[in-house]
């Protein structure tokens, strides 16, 4: 016995060749998306908190050593550059275990952002100011200190961001 | 830390590399790339015996031993939830877990094959490491002979799962049965059962050697664990298995169910013509489990089996008489066969009927070709209506050639008588649907277009019918002829059958609003007295038909 969906099945391509004698029909498709849950708030939220982390590590440790002004923002400034070259780092070494390719990654943005922090202080720090100039083995040391802060931060902050999600929607 | 960042980047840049790509590279593409691209996978492959095994087998090593660590497994979940990475290449970063490693390093062995050889051992060395067996197996099995002695091992090896992968492979890799099954056969004695009857399993299928492998499985046969799998196994060997018919007799009589099923099957194949008597005393007698062992009739012995189906195809009971006709359609229609075959078209079981109706229109159909009905058919070019009709895709946009077009354009109206009858036709004898001869009148119709103008009294006589298919097959046939169609599928929108009122809404919309605007209206109001129809599969297609048609839907009922 004939199903109802059989039947569907032969008629269906007559009725599309009976449409596509008249040429002017169109098909109206109706694919069916699959809603995803939207992270952006949740990115930068991640982002945002970890980077702030690292910034005020990196400015307490350098507190009393000669700094340039509005040392936050180009703190900031700095991660412009660094941030995609991490993650392009990344991308490079995706072919290695993940633990091996983020340490290395972190490791390499630890010594650039030492040496951007080096130059910074000396290239950029007022003149007047009576505070010491800080060696680059102390930029290196805050910029350690603030990427060790911000990553191991970074699955807490992630955590954190669930509870406050799961205590708002319930 | 730089002594880590200079290690990582060391091992990084230390590995083998063909073409400025690395080995694990080449390795993800032989992964990566489906069997047909063949040029793709050759590229691939090329690149890793290029590179050669002396270099590529310490990183292939190094892969299948890779293990999963919790620092990456965190960093996987953290970019898998922020959507910056996964694990098949959807997402920016693409991370791999150990146990792509280990796949990556199976496809290099593959690739090598026999030239793997010198890292069977470290292999045979992971097979007892947790969820590695089946890769770790797979390498083995590429590298074929050479890992003979490793294989070997493993049959004693510890884990169970192990000495069954290893009894089942050494076989491929040992050339002498002998050897073979005294490598295997102390595992007829090891404390797992599974183990046991993987070792009779493999036993069972050396037909080459019926003077080992047979007393074997007789002595198989007094395990209760593995009896089963025995007395199978002793299928195999046919006529050489004969000295184990008193046995498998006595097996028959006393054994348990599943044990004296087999056996009865097994007799029937060591030796039917013994065997019969004991088969049909069963049969008389209405036990059950005789299924397996009629069907080895068939096959062994088809004369003597058809004489106890045809009895068996009078039987009252549906289930003996249903197993009876499946044995049945395994014989050539021979007039005992096809009278047999015409009783059961009246059967009281409809599955049985549906079949005998339908193996008998199938040698009807040899007998009596589909052209024969239709030789009146109009010509054109010196081919006839059906010949012009068959020259479309069986699939797809159901689209006619350029010269059958033509043809069946030129042929016209005088085609109409022809194409009523294939639009109504049915197999005879029994009047079966005949849906692609159907068809084929409904394309013919859409094709001549406005000259079936004609045919619509017939087609709109048509939906009074009581066969579904046929009545939708008339509505679709009038589709063809434009707005003429309208007064068909005003019919059609009060058709007993749901489907024909849904198709109807949805021809109206699709075919005929589209292309004629001004009869928006028209159709608005054929839809509208729709909405309350008692199908919701009709009324879901005239909302969505309104809604096409920019109308707001007129209020649900209450």
């Amino acid at each position: 016995m004939k199903t109802k969906a059989d039947l569907a099945d032969y008629i269906r391509p007559l009725v599309i060749l009976a449409a596509v004698i008249f040429p002017d029909v169109t098909a109206h498709a109706n694919p069916i998306e699959l809603p995803e849950k939207p992270i952006t708030l949740e990115v930068s939220f991640l982002v945002g908190f970890a980077l702030l982390i690292e910034i005020l590590c990196i400015c307490f440790m350098l507190l009393r050593a000669r700094h340039p002004r509005f040392f936050f923002l180009w703190l900031i400034g700095m991660h412009l550059v660094t941030y995609p070259s991490f993650m392009g780092l990344l991308w490079v070494l995706q072919a290695m275990r993940p633990a091996f390719a983020v340490a290395i990654g972190e490791g390499l943005v630890v010594v650039f952002e030492g040496l951007i922090i080096y130059a910074m202080c000396w290239l950029l720090a007022p003149t007047a100011s009576t505070l010491p100039r800080p060696p680059l083995a102390k930029c290196w040391l805050a910029s350690l200190v603030g990427n060790v802060c911000s990553a191991v931060a970074f699955p807490v902050l992630l955590a954190l961001f669930k509870f406050i999600e799961r205590s708002g929607s319930g | 830390m730089l002594i880590t960042i200079g290690i990582g980047l060391l091992l990084f840049t230390h590995e083998p590399r063909y073409q400025k790509r690395t080995l694990t590279s080449w390795l993800q593409q032989c992964w990566d790339t489906p069997l047909m691209e063949t040029q793709r996978l050759a590229e691939a492959q090329n690149a890793i015996l290029t590179i050669g095994p002396k270099k590529a087998l310490p990183k292939l090593l190094a892969l299948v031993q890779s293990e999963d660590d919790p620092i990456s497994l965190s960093i996987m979940q953290i970019g898998d939830e922020l959507r910056i990475s996964d694990d098949i290449g959807d997402r920016f970063i693409r991370w791999h877990s150990a146990e792509d490693f280990w796949w990556f390093g199976e496809r290099g062995f593959e690739v090598l094959g026999t030239n793997g050889a010198p890292a069977a051992e470290a292999l045979g060395k992971l097979l007892n490491k947790p969820r590695r067996l089946l890769v770790i197996g797979r390498c083995l099995e590429c590298i074929g002979k050479p890992a003979e002695p490793v294989i070997c091992q493993a049959v004693t090896n510890q884990d169970m799962a192990v000495r069954q992968w290893a009894i089942e492979h050494l076989a491929s890799v040992t050339d002498d049965v002998e050897v073979y099954i005294s490598r295997i056969k102390p595992r007829l004695l090891d404390s797992s059962d599974a183990v046991r009857a993987t070792t009779v399993d493999a036993i069972g299928i050396q037909t080459s050697a019926p003077e080992l492998a047979v007393p074997l499985l007789i002595e198989a046969l007094k395990d209760s664990a593995v009896s089963a799998n025995a007395v199978g196994a002793l299928a195999n060997f046919g006529t050489n298995a004969l000295v184990a018919f008193p046995i498998l007799t006595n097996l028959v009589e006393h054994g348990g169910k599943t044990v004296a099923d087999a056996a009865l099957k097994t007799i029937i194949i060591i030796d039917p013509d013994s065997a019969l008597p004991i088969l049909t005393n069963f049969l008389a007698h209405g036990k059950s489990g005789t299924t397996g062992a009629l069907k080895a009739l068939v096959d062994v012995a088809p004369e003597q089996a058809l004489k106890i189906i045809l009895d068996r195809v009078k039987l009252p009971d549906t289930e003996t008489r249903r197993v009876a006709f499946q044995l049945l359609c395994r014989y050539p229609l021979t007039p005992p066969v096809e009278s047999a075959w015409q009783a059961a078209a009246a059967d009281s079981d409809l599955k049985i009927a549906s079949r005998a109706k339908t193996i008998l229109t199938e040698n009807h159909q040899k007998e009596h070709p589909l052209e024969s009905e239709f030789l009146d058919d109009p010509s054109c070019d010196g081919k006839r209506l059906g010949e012009w009709l068959k020259m479309h895709e069986r699939q797809g946009d159901y689209a006619f050639s350029p010269e059958a077009t033509n043809a069946i354009h030129h042929i016209g109206s005088n085609g109409i008588p022809a194409l009523l009858r294939r639009l109504v036709y049915v197999e005879p004898p029994f009047g079966l649907p005949a849906n692609e001869v159907n068809m084929d009148g409904v394309q013919g119709f859409l094709m001549i277009g406005d000259q079936a103008a004609s045919a619509l009294p017939q087609l709109r006589a048509l939906l009074d019918g009581t066969n579904q298919s046929l009545v939708l097959y008339a509505m679709v046939s009038s589709l063809g002829t434009g707005t003429n169609a309208i007064p068909v599928l005003t019919k059609a929108l009060t058709n007993q059958f749901a489907e024909v009122r849904g198709q109807a809404v949805s021809s109206l919309v699709e075919v005929i609003a589209s292309r004629f605007p001004e009869h928006h209206k028209e159709i608005i109001s054929l839809l509208t007295n729709l909405v309350n129809d008692p199908d919701s599969d009709v009324r879901l297609a005239v909302k969505t038909g309104l809604q096409e048609l920019n109308l707001p839907t007129p209020p649900a009922p209450k």
